[in-house]
C-alpha cells in the first residue's frame, strides 16, 4: 500500500478557488482549507509569467445601447465581429443639426493612475477613429483603420497608443494615460488624420466591439462586463499556486506595502526623477508578465533614475531587469557610492534585490551609472520596481499611482474530529520558509482549537525548525525538539510521528530525534497554517496527516 | 465585503488607543479582529526636495495629525466615523482590494465632488 493511501488528509496544492484550498484527501471536503487575503496579489504561473489581477472597469463593455453616452451617433447590434460572432456593433453618425461636427460614444469613469482603454475597431464607411481621455491635456490618439492600420497624433499627455491587426479588417486600438478622478472616455468616428469633424449622414461610421479599461500600460485579454466592473486573476481571496519549475507550491506571505507609487511607468509624471543622459522607451519589450510593457533605458555613464520617499527606511528594494544585448554589470536600486548594488545582468529577466543598503537614504534608485567601471552595460529593460519595509523582498505588488498594501495570506481550518486519531499519528510537511532573515515564528499546527493539545512544526528565525507536541495542556511540551541544521529557504521535508509512548522526528529522510516522554492521548480536530497568531509564511509543496504512526522505514521514505 | 477608509488622529497615541480597542470586546476580553490596518503616520503634506545623492534641499512639511488606513472586514466601526478623512484618490496609499478601492472612490466622489472636477465637454 502506498503511503498516500495510508494518509487521512493530503494537501498537494493544485486545486483552489476564491476562499478555498482543496485537499486531495479526504474527498468529502472535510480536509479542505479556508483561505483569506483581502487584496489582490501576484504569482508566477505555470508559464513562468507573473500573473496579476486583471479587470475591465468599463460597464456594459459590449452592450453599447445602454449606459454609454452618445453625441451625434447611434449604435446597432448584430454585426460581424472580430471573433467570428455577430456580437459587434455599428457606430453610425446621425444627421446633422448644423454643419460639420464631432461624433462620439462616451463613458465616464472614476479611477486614478495609469490606465489603458481599448476597443476592437473596424473601418466602415469611415476609416478613422480617435480615442480620448477627457482629463488634463486630453490624452488622445488617432487610428487609421484602413490597409495596415496605423496610429497617429499620440498627444495630450498620452503615455502611448497602439493598434494591433487581429484579422478580417479588425484592429485592437488602445491608448494609455494617467487618469485622475472623474474621466470621460471618448471614442470618435473621425474624418481623417487629426480631424474629427464631418457632416453626419446616418450611414457614415465604423464597427466596434469589446471595450475595456484596465490598470497598466497595455490592453490584456477581453473581460466582458455588464452592470459592474469585473476583476479576474489573482484577486481578493484567491490562493496563489506559485510555480518554480513544474510543480506548484502554495505561496503564503505576510502583508507588505510597495511604497513606490508607479512600479511599471518611470516617467516624471509618476514621480520619477532623472539626471544625465537617458533615452527612455515605454512598452519596449516583453516583460516578466508576458506583455509588451517593459521600459527600455539607454543610459550614458552619468545617468540616474530615482524616486524620493517621504520617510527614509531600510527596506527591501527589488526590480526586474535585463540587458537588451549582451551581459555586464550595472548599479541598481541604490546610489553609486554603494558597493553592494553592483549586479551582473544578461538578456534574461532576473529580479535583483537589495536590503540592508550600506547608505540608507529616502531615495530608491532604479539605476545609477555614475560609479565608473562598476557599470559596463548601458542599455537595459526594467519593470516591476518595488520598495517594501522588511528585510527581504516578497512577491511583486504592482502600483499605478498609489502605494499599495497586499494583505497577508491566511490558510486554515481543515479537518474535523473524524479525521484525527487521539492515540497516534503523523504530521508531514514539505515547505520552504519565506526567508531565513524573517525573525517571526511560522507555524503549521494540528490542535483542538486551543493551546492545550497541539502538534506543530515551526520554521523560526534563521534556519530554525522546531517540532513540538503538547498533550492536555499540562507540563509544557511533551516533545520539543529544535534544529538549525537545514537550510529552510530550500524545501525541507519534516515529519513528526507520535504514539502514546514516544515521538520521532524525521527531516529529509533521516531520523534526527526520538523522544520517549509519555505522549498522552491528544484531542485534535483542525489543521491550520497558523498557531498563536503566527502564520506560516513561505511556500508549501505538500502536507499530510496519517491517523496512525508510521514505521521508521516509512517515515524515511516519506521525507526523502 | 471589505470597506476601505482613511482616518486621522491628533497623535500617534490617540491612534494606538483606538486601534487597541479593536482587540477588546465589550466585556474587556481580548479578541482577535481581522481588519487590516496600516499606520501611515505623520504624512507629508508637502514633499521635501532632495538632490541626486539624497541630501535634503527643503524639508517636507508633515501633517500634525497621525494617519491610519483601515480595510474593515465589513462596515467601518461606527466609533471611528469622527476620525474619517477623504482626499483625492491619486498619490495616496490604498489596500490592494480593487472592489474596496472602487467603493471608497465612489463614496469619496459622493461626499467630496470637489476632488472629482467634471471636465469640460470635448466637442
Amino acid at each position: 500500500m502506498a503511503l498516500y493511501d495510508k494518509a487521512s488528509l493530503v494537501l498537494i496544492p493544485s486545486g483552489t478557488k476564491a476562499g478555498k484550498v482543496y485537499s486531495q484527501k479526504p474527498t468529502s471536503g472535510d480536509g479542505d482549507f479556508d483561505f483569506t487575503r483581502s487584496s489582490y496579489a501576484t504569482r508566477v504561473n505555470s508559464q513562468g509569467l507573473i500573473e496579476k489581477e486583471r479587470s475591465n472597469l468599463l460597464l456594459q463593455s459590449n452592450n453599447f445601447d445602454t449606459t454609454w453616452g452618445y453625441t451625434r451617433v447611434s449604435v446597432s447590434s448584430g454585426q460581424s465581429g472580430y471573433d467570428g460572432t455577430n456580437d459587434a456593433w455599428s457606430l453610425i453618425s446621425t444627421s446633422p443639426e448644423s454643419g460639420a461636427a464631432s461624433h462620439y460614444l462616451r463613458q465616464t469613469v472614476n479611477f486614478s493612475g495609469v490606465h489603458t482603454v481599448s476597443f476592437y475597431l473596424k473601418a466602415g464607411t469611415k476609416n478613422w477613429s480617435r480615442l480620448l481621455f477627457l482629463t488634463g491635456s486630453n490624452p488622445r490618439a488617432d487610428f487609421d483603420l484602413s490597409s495596415n492600420g496605423t496610429v497617429h497624433n499620440i498627444g495630450g499627455g498620452a503615455i502611448t497608443a497602439d493598434i494591433t491587426d487581429v484579422g478580417s479588417g479588425w484592429y485592437r486600438c488602445s491608448i494609455t494615460a494617467v487618469l485622475s478622478g472623474s474621466t470621460p472616455i471618448y471614442l470618435y468616428i473621425a474624418q481623417g488624420n487629426n480631424n474629427t469633424d464631418f457632416v453626419g449622414d446616418n450611414t457614415a461610421g465604423i464597427y466596434i466591439q469589446d471595450a475595456q479599461l484596465e490598470q497598466g500600460l497595455v490592453a490584456t485579454d477581453v473581460i466582458e462586463t455588464t452592470t459592474s466592473a469585473v476583476y479576474t486573476g489573482i484577486t481578493d481571496n484567491v490562493p496563489r499556486l506559485d510555480y518554480d519549475g513544474d510543480c506548484p507550491s502554495l505561496l503564503l506571505e505576510p502583508a507588505r506595502t510597495n511604497f513606490l507609487l508607479a512600479s511599471e511607468y518611470f516617467d516624471s509624471s509618476s514621480g520619477w526623477s532623472r539626471g544625465g543622459t537617458i533615452t527612455q522607451t515605454d512598452n519596449y519589450g516583453i516583460s516578466p508578465d508576458g506583455k509588451r510593457n517593459s521600459t527600455r533605458l539607454q543610459l550614458g555613464n552619468d545617468a540616474l533614475v530615482y524616486r524620493n520617499l517621504a520617510t527614509p527606511f531600510d527596506g527591501a528594494r527589488s526590480l526586474y531587469v535585463k540587458s537588451t544585448s549582451g551581459s555586464g554589470t550595472i548599479q541598481l536600486l541604490a546610489n553609486h557610492t554603494n558597493t553592494d548594488n553592483i549586479f551582473t545582468i544578461d538578456e534574461n529577466w532576473q529580479r535583483v534585490e537589495l536590503s540592508d543598503v550600506q547608505q540608507v537614504s529616502q531615495i530608491y534608485y532604479l539605476v545609477d551609472t555614475r560609479g565608473g567601471s562598476n557599470t559596463t552595460i548601458f542599455d537595459i529593460e526594467v519593470w516591476g520596481a518595488q520598495y517594501e519595509s522588511g528585510s527581504y523582498a516578497t512577491s511583486y505588488i504592482p502600483t499605478y499611482g498609489t502605494s499599495v498594501t497586499r494583505n497577508a495570506d491566511l490558510c486554515d481550518n481543515a479537518g474535523d474530529s473524524t479525521i484525527f486519531n487521539d492515540e497516534e499519528g503523523v504530521l508531514y510537511f514539505e515547505a520552504a520558509s519565506i526567508s531565513t532573515s524573517d525573525t517571526n515564528d511560522k507555524y503549521i499546527s494540528i490542535t483542538d482549537g486551543t493551546t492545550n493539545n497541539v502538534v506543530n512544526i515551526n520554521f523560526g528565525s534563521g534556519n530554525l525548525i522546531r517540532c513540538a507536541i503538547r498533550s492536555n495542556g499540562v507540563g509544557g511540551d511533551n516533545l520539543d525538539y529544535s534544529t538549525t541544521s537545514f537550510n529552510t529557504s530550500d524545501f525541507v521535508k519534516v515529519a513528526i510521528s507520535w504514539t502514546s509512548t514516544n515521538a520521532r522526528v524525521f527531516i529529509n529522510g533521516t531520523k534526527i530525534h526520538t523522544d520517549s516522554n509519555s505522549i498522552n492521548p491528544l484531542i485534535l480536530n483542525v489543521i491550520d497554517f497558523v498557531y498563536l497568531s503566527s502564520p506560516f509564511h513561505g511556500k508549501v509543496k505538500s502536507l499530510a496527516y496519517f491517523n496512525r504512526a508510521l514505521t521508521d522505514t516509512e517515515l524515511a521514505d516519506l521525507t526523502s | 465585503m471589505r470597506t476601505f477608509r482613511k482616518y486621522q488622529f491628533g497623535s500617534k497615541g490617540a491612534a494606538t488607543t483606538k486601534i487597541n480597542q479593536l482587540s477588546v470586546d465589550e466585556e474587556g476580553n481580548e479578541v482577535e479582529h481581522n481588519h487590516a490596518i496600516v499606520r501611515l503616520g505623520y504624512i507629508p503634506l508637502v514633499q521635501g526636495t532632495y538632490d541626486e545623492e539624497g541630501n535634503e534641499l527643503t524639508p517636507p512639511v508633515l501633517s500634525d495629525d497621525y494617519h491610519v488606513d483601515v480595510l474593515w472586514n465589513g462596515e467601518p466601526d461606527e466609533d471611528w466615523v469622527d476620525f474619517t478623512i477623504w482626499c483625492e484618490p491619486l498619490g495616496v496609499h490604498v489596500f490592494g482590494s480593487s472592489k474596496a478601492i472602487a467603493e471608497w472612490t465612489e463614496k469619496c466622489k459622493e461626499l467630496h465632488p470637489e476632488y472629482f472636477p467634471e471636465p469640460q465637454e470635448e466637442e
